[in-house]
Order: structure tokens, then C-alpha cells, then sequence
């Protein structure tokens, strides 16, 4: 299902086959839920956001363009309201010590990371995503999880294209040195 | 620097491969259910169309020029700021030590406004007008026509 059958079914939606929505909110449910849990890191509170998101977009279906992609839109109004609670209150993340993130080998690490059973590779990048501050993992998981391009990234949050390849170095960077650390301190 | 040349920034395979190992979070059981219920209780998609929001603004723009009269109709009938703008040769002067007479005569005003019915009137009638505004809208977001 692409975007094409998208917009097939927004048709529907629009023409009043109120039903028809559901296979929308089914399709895009986890992946929103997962962008807006990176957000307000906190399950109640991202099904609640999550929900608004497709209620939000429901509301203004009419004025969808095609202009992006549907999922793009739909990225937009979770990161938005997502953003707009966590406004609310401040959130504490760990910072990555900056020394550590020249101090690094990429061929290294990825020889390292390859030698692991899946499941440790699992368990290890779930650390190391829990370490990034919030906006950081939502640009990892629009970039690799959801294959939203740095224009559409752009679209979303608000961000320079520039700004948004200069953070994703940067994050790269940070998970790299992260995953060497974890690696040399989990036993052999 | 040139896009071309930051493009090596973003793409890498390998990162790509490693995060699509990982599943997505899965959304709650009955989370589709819940939001067709919300919907089918009667939440409408909004138009949000050009026309619509021309209305609006016309909407907005009467209620101004509506408001900003009645400043002027109470700027007039101030007892102490009654200078005749026409025959007035130093306007700027005039316009500073009124200023300056309003903030003196803030006890003077508010008794007069308190004297005057004609003043509440107008005052109330923007409160009403004002209120009708937020009404009509709100229902023009429910309906989705356009009534103003």
C-alpha cells in the first residue's frame, strides 16, 4: 500500500465512507506511536498524543495536498503535537560525553557489531537510542525507520535541510562512540 | 556546505540495517477502535477552505473597524480629552499633554464611564458582538458552513 492507495482511501474518507479511515489509522498507527513515544517517553501519554495525531489529521483531511506524501503530513501533526506537550514540561536526558565521540573507530565498531547474535544487537541499539535526547531520536527514526527523506524531515520539524545533515552527523557520530563503549564494557 | 558533499552524512547502510532490525513500538490493542468511536460521536472533517477563511478575516476586519469606532465615538465624549482636532495647530503637543491628563484623570474617567449609561451601552454591545463572533465560529466549525 503506497501513496497512491492512500489517497484512494482519503477519497473515500472525504466522500463520507467514515470507515474507511480506519485502514489508514492501521496502517500508520505504530509508526506513529513509535516517533511520539521517542518524544514524550512515556506510554500513556503517547497513545493520548498518538491519538490526537489521527484525530487532528482526520479533522483536516479536506486540506491534505498532495503536494507530500501522506505520511509526511501525518508526521507533521504528531511531531507538532507531540512537541507541544512535552513543552510542558522538560524532560532530563543523559548527555554523551563529547570526548568519546572522536575517539572512535567506525570499521571497528561495525566489525564488533556484526560478530553479535541479533538479539544482542537489538538489546544494544535500544541502549543506545535511549541515550540520545528526544529530538535526536525522532530524526533517527524519521531518517532510517520511516525512509522519510531530509526534505520531508525538513517539512516535518520545521528544520534546515543543512541543520538536519549537520544533527545527523553528529547523531551517527554520538552512536557510534556509544555502541564501542557498550561494546567493551558487555562481556566477551 | 554543499548538499552534495553532506549527503556522506546522513546515508549509512549499516546504521540503516541496525535500526530496521528494530520492531516498531505497537500501538495499544484497541487503539484503532477508539478513535473510529470518537468519530463516529461527531467529529467532522473541517474545510478549511480560501473561501472560508476570507470570510473569516472580512469577519474579523468589520469587528475591527466596529471596535476601533467605538474608541473613537469614547475618545470624543471624554470630558478631558475634548480638543477639537481641526482647529488644532500643534497637534503633537496637544496629543503628549492630553496623554499626560489621562493618566491624571484615571479616577475622573472611570467615574465618569461609571455615570455614563451610553458608554456601558457601547461597551456591552462589543461584549455581545464579540461573543455572537465566537458563537458563529464555533459553529461554523461543527456544520462546516459559513455563516458570517
Amino acid at each position: 500500500m503506497g501513496q497512491h492507495d492512500d489517497m484512494l482511501i482519503i477519497d473515500q474518507v472525504l466522500d463520507g465512507n467514515l470507515a474507511a479511515y480506519s485502514s489508514l489509522v492501521d496502517r500508520y498507527k505504530d509508526m506513529i506511536f513509535t516517533l511520539v513515544i521517542k518524544i514524550v517517553r512515556n506510554r500513556e501519554e503517547a497513545e493520548e498524543v498518538a491519538q490526537d495525531t489521527f484525530i487532528k489529521a482526520f479533522q483536516a483531511l479536506a486540506n491534505f495536498k498532495q503536494e507530500a506524501k501522506f505520511s509526511t503530513w501525518l508526521f507533521r501533526i504528531a511531531y507538532n503535537t507531540a512537541i507541544s506537550r512535552t513543552r510542558r514540561k522538560k524532560i532530563i536526558s543523559a548527555p554523551i560525553d563529547d570526548k568519546l565521540i572522536e575517539n572512535y573507530s567506525t570499521d571497528e565498531v561495525r566489525q564488533q557489531m556484526e560478530s553479535l547474535e541479533t538479539e544482542e544487537k537489538l538489546k544494544l541499539m535500544h541502549q543506545v537510542l535511549q541515550q540520545l535526547p528526544q529530538d535526536e531520536q525522532m530524526l533517527i527514526e524519521l531518517f532510517y525507520h520511516n525512509k522519510q527523506r531530509v526534505e520531508e524531515i525538513s517539512v516535518i520539524t520545521g528544520l534546515t535541510e543543512s541543520n538536519i545533515k549537520v544533527k545527523m552527523h553528529r547523531i551517527r557520530k554520538k552512536m557510534y562512540a556509544e555502541m564501542q563503549q557498550r561494546i567493551q564494557l558487555s562481556p566477551a | 556546505m554543499k548538499p552534495e558533499k553532506m549527503e556522506y552524512m546522513t546515508n549509512d547502510h549499516f546504521l540503516e540495517q541496525l535500526i530496521d532490525l528494530m520492531p516498531y513500538e505497537k500501538a495499544p490493542d484497541n487503539f484503532t477502535n477508539g478513535i473510529m468511536l470518537q468519530l463516529s460521536a461527531g467529529v467532522q472533517p473541517i474545510a478549511d477552505t480560501p473561501e472560508s477563511r476570507r470570510q473569516l478575516l472580512w469577519g474579523y476586519v468589520t469587528l475591527a473597524v466596529a471596535f476601533a469606532g467605538v474608541v473613537l465615538m469614547l475618545f470624543a465624549r471624554w470630558p478631558f480629552l475634548n480638543f477639537d482636532l481641526t482647529l488644532s495647530t500643534d497637534l503633537i503637543r496637544t496629543v503628549f499633554t492630553k496623554s499626560i491628563n489621562l493618566f491624571n484623570s484615571l479616577t475622573e474617567m472611570m467615574s465618569y464611564l461609571k455615570s455614563s449609561s451610553v458608554t456601558i451601552l457601547i461597551f456591552a454591545s462589543v461584549g455581545i458582538l464579540l461573543l455572537l463572533e465566537r458563537i458563529l465560529r464555533k459553529g461554523l466549525n461543527r456544520n462546516q458552513t459559513i455563516i458570517l
